[in-house]
């Protein structure tokens, strides 16, 4: 098992990319910090449009036109990858930081067998020889529970099943042993079965190596099962950060309560309303002023539409963006039903 | 309670191209002999995975799609044996809200005269119209005056609104929702999980709530049937499902879901699966219960008031602890 080190592996601070799209600019990531230390995983979560994926390419320096990073710094052990050539980012990605996608098959050339990405990774980062490669990739296809791997290395994508090809994408992402991992909602296209075995891989192949990973997702559940920290997402910007246990128990960023609120659970009585966020995200091109959950918070005060919160320590390791910062427990002052909010 | 759907013995199979000649290699068996019933009133929440035959059984009962053999009623109207006019009238009595509302709205056509579609049947004024496609647009909550809006005008939940408007036009008395919040986000799915509760209550609709998230389906029904490779394994009240599950598949799919909770164990992946054998129990290679009996196909039989597992050790299974896995 690997040695925790509590250092930070990957910083991100004050990073902006922005859209320069024909309607106008969209700050799709407005200035955002997070870090991750050896053998952690950071849960970035949001709904969709927050800007939680935008992050993940930034990370790997793999925004293309019309987007550009227009502020902050991305460290990899304290080196800023966003000042590096591109000549040097082609040796971390891959390499050092690794990127597991939603759909494996479209980042799987259908033309080619599956050995190939892995084969072409390794051989990209390591000096081996191509028949080393090509032991390694089956050596690596057995170490994600793809079964028969001497056999399976010459399949094509097609010839295999989803949950098959994410083992096969996760081979790909952790071939170079990298250090840190960036998973992009990679079980959401997955059957729940399945998606329960993809992730219990992935913790296992942590532990092994100490990778640390930002997993991107949407569901709640998983930041619970996987993360030990927690970034939530709104509009661009990071609203709340903290531990797993005081984000779930104690969250402190009306969204983020209102998330933990919307959700349907196995445990509650079933054809009950559930409490809901009314109104739906901001128009990024025409963001408001001030608080940018503001029109959708029933907690929101004058100062709401004044000025923006920036993240505000509430706790242990814990902040929040919020003027109000109420607690949990406490009930929401009441809004117009979510029925009439909606259009 | 009255039944108003009534499913027997329902079978589809698909043919699989790639045989001698072009001719069919095999068949899926997508739906392979399903029987249940909607009560008038209720929810019936049909669950499973890719495969597993939920959304063909839903297509099936609009007859989207032609069943290879089975019965199904509509009150007393067997819905396999009407001719093109009968089923054109009861399909004004069944309507279906699909998980993509932007491919299943016409993009040409403005809200109002997708709903004026939907009315068309009813035969009302001109005026009459326009008052009740107000009224429609105020039932889920969009404002009336975007009605000359055109679909890709709406975010994702505003367009499942209009989808469902649309069903409702017709003032069915069943509903189909098939995966009806899968492509929302969890914000924007709790207000369109509301808006089909409260439709339900406020016009005493039956529905069939098609999904592949058993929290949702948990959520929204009065019963649950769990389907699994074209067979349902388990159909119980909602609060059996959770509490009591009664087939190891349910368990084992209630063991996969992560729980919004820092102090609920991780998610149990199901065993890998074995060799599959013809025949016999569909979730045999799987189990971690199976033994020989289970080359003989279990029936869905009634093991409690209400609750009907297709288990031969249905009754004998461990007990079950709900939420510690």
């Amino acid at each position: 098992m690997a040695e925790i080190d509590d250092a930070p592996v990957l910083q991100v601070r004050g990073l902006k990319t922005h859209f320069f799209t024909d309607q106008g600019r969209v700050p799709a990531v407005d200035g955002i910090d997070l870090e991750i230390a050896q053998g952690r995983t950071l849960g970035l979560v949001g709904e969709s449009g927050c800007g939680k994926s935008v992050t993940g390419l930034s990370i790997m320096r793999l925004i293309a036109r019309p987007g550009k990073i227009v502020a902050g710094e991305v460290l990899l052990r304290g080196e800023n990858l966003l000042k590096l050539p591109e000549r040097e980012m082609r040796v971390r990605r891959g390499g050092e930081i690794g990127m597991i996608f939603q759909e494996p098959m479209t980042s799987l050339d259908p033309l080619f067998p599956i050995s190939d990405p892995i084969v072409e990774a390794l051989r990209a980062h390591r000096r081996v020889t191509s028949r080393e490669a090509l032991k390694q990739a089956t050596a690596l296809l057995a170490d994600v529970g793809i079964p028969d791997p001497e056999r399976r290395i010459r399949s094509y994508p097609h010839e295999l099943s989803g949950g098959m090809r994410q083992r096969v994408m996760i081979a790909v992402a952790l071939s170079c042993r990298p250090a840190v991992l960036i998973a992009d909602e990679p079980t959401t296209a997955l059957d729940v079965t399945v998606q329960a075995q993809i992730l219990a891989l992935q913790r296992e192949l942590q532990r092994e190596h100490g990778t640390a990973i930002l997993l991107i997702t949407h569901n709640l559940g998983l930041v619970a099962e996987n993360c030990d920290t927690v970034a939530v997402m709104y509009a661009g910007k990071v609203v709340e950060r903290a531990p797993k246990r005081s984000l779930f128990r104690g969250p402190r960023h009306p969204y983020t309560q209102g998330l933990l609120r919307a959700v349907p659970r196995l445990d509650h009585p079933p054809k009950q309303p559930l409490v809901t966020i009314p109104g739906i995200v901001p128009n990024p091109l025409r963001l408001p002023a001030g608080c940018r959950f503001r029109a959708r918070c029933p907690w929101a005060i004058g100062k709401c539409a004044e000025e923006e919160p920036p993240l505000m320590a509430v706790g242990e390791a814990h902040a929040s963006a919020c003027w109000v910062q109420p607690e949990f427990a406490a009930a929401p002052p009441t809004v117009a039903g979510a029925k009439g909010a909606a259009a | 309670m009255a039944d108003l759907v009534r499913v027997e013995n329902l079978v589809k199979h698909f043919p699989i191209g790639g045989g001698l000649l072009g001719g069919p290699a095999g068949v899926v068996k997508a739906v392979d002999g399903i029987s249940f019933t909607v009560r008038k009133g209720e929810t019936l929440g049909l669950v499973g995975e890719s495969g597993s035959g939920k959304s063909t059984t839903g297509r099936l009962l609009l007859r989207l799609i032609e069943p290879t053999s089975g019965k199904a009623l509509f009150g007393d109207s067997e819905l396999f044996g009407l001719g093109r006019s009968e089923m054109g009238g009861l399909r004004r009595k069944m309507q279906i809200v699909f998980q993509d509302p932007y491919g299943s709205l016409n993009p040409r056509m403005s809200v109002s005269n997708i709903l004026r579609e939907g009315l068309e049947p009813r035969r009302l004024s001109r005026l009459e119209q326009e008052a009740e496609i107000s009224r429609l647009l105020d039932t889920v909550g969009l404002r009336s005056a975007h009605r000359n809006r055109y679909p890709h005008e709406f975010s994702g939940g505003q367009r499942q609104r209009i989808g469902i408007a649309r069903a409702l036009a017709v003032q069915p008395e069943f509903l189909i929702a098939d995966e009806p919040v899968s492509a929302l986000d969890v914000s924007i799915q709790a207000q369109v999980l509301n808006l089909l509760l409260d439709l339900q209550q406020t016009l005493g609709l039956t529905m069939l709530f098609i999904a592949h998230d058993l929290a949702v389906v948990r959520h929204m029904s009065d019963r649950i049937a769990v389907m699994y490779l074209g067979k349902i394994v388990e159909l119980a009240p909602s609060e059996r499902i959770y509490a009591d599950p009664r087939h190891p598949y349910t368990r084992t799919l209630l063991a996969a879901i992560p729980r919004p909770d820092p102090d609920a164990a991780p998610a149990r992946p199901p065993a890998e699966s074995g060799s599959a054998e013809a025949g016999g129990c569909v979730f045999r290679a799987r189990c971690s219960f199976a033994q020989a009996v289970c080359s003989q196909p279990p029936p869905l039989r009634e093991i409690a008031p209400g609750q009907h597992s297709a288990c031969h050790f249905a009754e004998s299974l461990p007990d079950y602890a709900a939420g510690d896995q």
